[in-house]
């Protein structure tokens, strides 16, 4: 079980090309560390039982009460068991940014398809959106093994290539989730704060959690450019030939100005926020998605 | 505005352009990146532009400013001291020429001499020497013997102030021939990027050689001087514009030979170097006691007058002649004086080569009477004592106590006569010889002869003329200016030489290229055969004539000129020259000595009771010799022998040491005038007529800014560092 901890590393998940098993890797080598199996703990909350009718899956069967009274019933289990996640992952230009082992966009997915695996493995349905300028893919929540392949499958078939621009995907797929649930934003969130937020209050309207995962790239934060450098910019941007140490200072100054003002935003409006890095092991993120998960079954 | 001392240097300012250049190709050398968070790097962009823009500006300004006041420092510019005197430096070379010529003591009521205000300028201008600014000076004294005080380049201008404070006026006179080729070896030696030269003279013309058209040394100095980088001459004229003057220009004696207690004639040439005529009486001392002031008489102006004065002398040996006149501005010319040597007698050995009983038949007869006429007769005596000796006793005759021998008509010479002739000769006796019907053509050509070596001044040919005595060739063309025949230069006695003829004569061949070699008087014949040569042989003299001495071949002898001539050919040959007795100043006192008067030490006594103690050296053959060279001082030196036995001394000779009187000519050459002569010659002239208490500043105009655009280079790169530190800690 501890080997398993080593795929929370990006650097040694990099060498495994399927991304479900990744997944499953990050995972199991997460939950190896937890004292207490996310799969029983806070998920398997028992609320009632119901007589069994064909088709329950027999899994949920109490046989306790088949041995003691020899009638079937099925185990009845609290909302969370039927919390419906549902997984935005930008797959806008901007994410393919790359300066070390991985890109934002195989960061974010290998993020993503931990999530879902995780999310399906505690009996959670998990639903995905892709986008960047648009909805390029809605896949609504489902928690059925199958269903992660899927996940799966679609979020390695991506290649970011498109400007984005979040603020009207975020109401699109806010309009398009009828029931409330989790919805977890993967993405590095260049765009206005403002439209970002006012998106990301759409769905707190509709009385959704929503859990932020900020994925930046180590460059971006730090901006360790020395010599004359000729910034392309992605996402249709212009070139910018720049002496870097000439703007570090305001560079990072602007950067933190944005994720200030975001955190601050996701914080007055009870959105959970938390910034990565693709250097950063997954444990942190998936850490902040359990924290927020106990959250969301607390405030119930 | 200033020039440039480097101007090539300039080109360096071009490098100014590299870190722009760089600045360019750094732009252009650049890595790519693809990047995302593009939009914050834009808003960073915007909102640096201007900062990043003025930053970039004031660090390439400040690399451009570094390379170009470097080059600027290695040009060196000079620039207007009182614009910018804070900024430059001064690094300058001060040629001090200070003109201590007797001319400089030209003395005016109640004013400065010329002398004292060239001190008191360039005391002044010793005051403008900044040490501290890297200036150096040199001392140089102007004269006829330039003297370099202070030849290297020097920082102690205490030292040389108290070296212009002591200065004295000599009694040289003035050459800029001579000064100026040393004042350009010093400019053109100096490191110092400026050089001053200042003279400080009475612009005496007759230094400057402005007459003279041709290429000189003075020229080329000044020259050298104005072509040194960095150079400029200053004049400060010290002249009072004044010429009045009078000078003893010429002391002497009209004959060739002091006899004692027989007169002797001095003529004083007075010279009038002013406008005007002036009225001058002389005063003529012997040995210092005065002797004799001349009536009052006057000298026209720019003219000379001659007053003669005729003394006896009562005792044999040296003695002193001063001419003096009466005090004007200018006094070392004023007084000259003349070292004379008074003869008790002069002997003569006459070897006569033909004697007879027969009065008129002796070839001496006529010779021994023309060198002593009033012998028996009234009791007057000629100062030559002669005796005549037959050719059989010639040669056991010992000669060497005679002033003179005289062969006449000898028909040899033996071999060890010869050898004690020659000895005699050179060491300073007089030979003279006659020819005649007796004389050994070969003999004399193979012994005295000898190809040249010997005591005959040419060879002798064969005898010419016509023996029957009908035709006479005449003494011609007479060398008037020699000492030997200058009596015969009067107005009067010019015609007695023409007047004296022969008939038979050795015809003979002067070779005058020979230095020492000099044909007198030649004969009338066609081929102008010499009739006197001389020849000088070691410090003795020889002089030949080509015919005889008697009636046998000449026509002479009834002539009172023959008389003149054997008497005046007798002075010369007998008489030791007297002329390295009087020198000019600066030139040497050499004396040789005879045996009879060596010792070991002699004392020298200068005009002003100095004593110096000279001692003999050797010089080859010649013997032994005194000298001494520091003959500063105008006036009359006693060689005096001190005796071993009694302490006391023993006069042996004066000399007299006088100045040159041409220095007594105050007359200026004008600006103009330099100009003209000296094309090449940049000067500035200041005229000081010596009014106390001007103030006068050759400081140089033009400061070296070098120092500070090189700390000014300095503070850039400094400011460039610590700015790029500045801005980069930022980045």
């Amino acid at each position: 079980m501890e080997s398993y901890q080593r795929y929370l590393d990006p650097r040694v998940l990099n060498k495994i090309s399927r991304l479900e098993i990744k997944a499953r890797m990050i995972v199991e080598g997460f939950v190896s560390g937890l004292h207490k199996s996310p799969y029983h703990g806070y998920s398997v909350e028992f609320a009632e039982h119901r007589e069994y009718v064909p088709g329950d899956d027999l899994r949920h069967l109490d046989w306790r009460v088949l041995g003691r009274s020899d009638r079937l019933y099925i185990k009845e289990y609290e909302q969370e068991t039927n919390l419906r996640s549902c997984i935005l992952l930008d797959t806008s230009e901007s994410m393919s940014y790359q300066s070390g082992e991985l890109s934002k966009y195989e960061f974010a997915s290998y993020l993503a398809a931990s999530l879902a695996y995780l999310v399906i493995h505690q009996q959670d349905a998990a639903g995905l959106v892709l986008f960047d300028r648009e909805v390029s893919r809605f896949i609504p929540p489902s928690s059925s093994t199958g269903h992660l392949r899927n996940l799966v499958t679609e979020i390695a078939a991506v290649e970011p290539k498109k400007k984005g621009a979040m603020s009207a995907v975020l109401h699109d797929v806010a309009e398009r989730l009828k029931k409330k649930g989790l919805v977890i934003l993967i993405s590095d969130l260049f765009d206005d704060p403002k439209e970002i937020l006012s998106g990301l209050r759409h769905f707190r309207h509709d009385k959704h959690d929503v859990i932020v995962f900020h994925v930046m790239d180590e460059y971006e934060t730090t901006f360790p450019f020395q010599r004359m450098t000729l910034f392309e910019g992605l996402e249709e941007y212009p070139e910018l030939l720049a002496d870097p140490r000439a703007l570090r200072e305001q560079y990072l100054a602007e950067i933190k100005e944005f994720t200030v003002t975001l955190q601050r935003g996701c914080m007055e409006n009870r959105i959970d926020y938390c910034q990565v890095t693709t250097d950063m092991n997954l444990d942190v993120a998936l850490s902040a998605y359990l924290a927020t998960r106990l959250g969301t079954r607390a405030r119930k | 505005m200033g020039s440039f001392i480097n101007p090539a240097m300039l080109w360096f300012g071009l490098a100014g352009a590299v870190p722009i250049i760089i600045h360019i190709l750094n732009r252009q050398r650049y890595r790519r990146v693809p990047w995302a968070a593009m939009e914050f790097l834009l808003r960073a962009l915007k909102k640096n532009k201007k900062r990043l823009l003025l930053e970039d500006l004031i660090i390439l300004a400040l690399r451009v400013a570094l390379l170009v006041l470097l080059a600027g420092a290695l040009a060196q510019p000079l620039w207007n001291r009182p614009a910018l005197a804070a900024l430059t430096s001064s690094d300058t070379y001060y040629v001090l020429v200070l003109d201590h010529s007797y001319s400089m003591g030209y003395e005016r009521p109640g004013r400065r001499t010329p002398f004292e205000q060239a001190k008191a300028l360039a005391t002044q201008v010793l005051g403008q020497v900044e040490i501290a600014q890297g200036d150096k000076l040199s001392l140089v004294l102007l004269s006829d013997a330039p003297t370099a005080l202070m030849a290297e380049p020097s920082i102690q201008t205490d030292l040389a102030r108290k070296r212009i404070a002591e200065l004295t006026l000599s009694d040289r006179g003035t050459s800029m021939e001579r000064t100026v080729p040393l004042v350009a070896d010093l400019v053109e030696k100096s490191t110092q990027v400026r050089k001053r030269v200042i003279f400080f003279t009475d612009l005496q013309r007759g230094a400057w050689n402005v007459e003279e058209s041709e290429r000189t040394a003075l020229k080329d100095g000044l020259e050298r001087i104005s072509s040194t980088p960095g150079a400029s001459v200053f004049i400060m004229d010290v002249g009072t514009g004044e010429r009045r003057n009078l000078a003893i220009e010429r002391l002497s004696s009209t004959s060739k030979v002091i006899g004692v207690d027989k007169p002797v004639t001095f003529a004083v040439q007075v010279r009038n170097f002013g406008d005007e005529e002036a009225g001058v009486a002389v005063t003529l001392f012997v040995d210092n006691a005065r002797q004799e002031t001349s009536q009052g008489f006057s000298v026209p102006g720019r003219n000379v007058a001659v007053t003669t004065f005729s003394v006896q002398f009562h005792e044999a040996g040296p003695h002193v002649v001063t001419a003096e006149i009466d005090a004007d501005p200018l006094t070392p010319d004023n007084k000259r004086s003349l070292a004379v040597e008074a003869h008790a007698s002069l002997k003569v050995l006459l070897a006569n080569g033909e004697p007879s009983a027969e009065t008129y038949q002796d070839e001496a007869i006529y010779l021994r009477l023309a060198l002593n006429p009033f012998q028996d007769d009234l009791g007057r005596d000629s100062i030559f004592v002669v005796d005549t000796v037959s050719p059989v006793s010639f040669p056991e005759t010992p000669i060497k106590k005679y002033d003179l021998v005289i062969l006449a008509n000898l028909e040899m010479v033996y071999e060890e006569k010869v050898a004690e002739l020659e000895q005699y000769v050179k060491s300073g006796g007089g030979l003279m010889i006659w020819l005649g019907d007796k004389v050994s053509q070969s003999g004399y050509n193979e012994l005295l002869w000898k190809g040249g070596e010997g005591l005959l001044p040419c060879e002798l040919g064969e005898i010419a003329g016509d023996r029957s005595h009908q035709q006479l060739v005449r003494l011609d063309k007479p060398e008037l200016g020699h000492a030997a025949l200058s009596f015969f230069a009067d107005l009067l006695a010019r015609p007695l030489l023409p007047k004296l003829s022969a008939y038979e004569y050795y015809r003979m061949t002067a070779d005058e290229s020979r230095p020492e070699v000099k044909v007198l008087a030649r004969f009338s014949d066609p081929a102008g055969s010499p009739a006197l040569v001389e020849r000088r042989f070691g410090r003795g003299k020889v002089i030949l004539v080509a015919t005889s001495a008697d009636y046998e071949w000449t026509d002479m002898l009834k002539e009172p000129g023959y008389l003149i001539l054997v008497d005046q050919l007798a002075q010369y040959l007998a008489s030791q020259p007297q002329a390295y007795k009087n020198v000019l100043v600066g030139e040497p006192i050499e004396y040789f000595l005879r045996i009879e008067e060596y010792a070991k030490l002699f004392h020298l006594v200068t005009p002003h009771q100095g004593i110096t103690s000279l001692a003999p050296a050797k010089v080859g053959e010649r013997g032994f010799f005194l000298s001494y060279r520091n003959t500063e001082d105008s006036g009359a030196y006693v060689m005096e022998r001190p005796s071993e036995e009694n302490g006391k001394t023993e006069l042996l000779t004066y000399f007299t040491v006088n100045v040159d009187p041409q220095e007594g000519d105050v007359a200026r050459v004008s600006e103009e005038e330099l100009r003209q002569r000296f094309p090449g010659f940049k000067f500035a002239i200041q005229s000081d007529q010596g009014r106390p208490g001007e103030t006068v500043d050759i400081r140089p105009q033009a400061g070296r800014l070098w120092r500070f655009l090189a700390y000014a280079a300095c503070a850039a790169a400094v400011a460039e560092m610590l700015l790029a530190a500045y801005f980069g800690r930022r980045k």
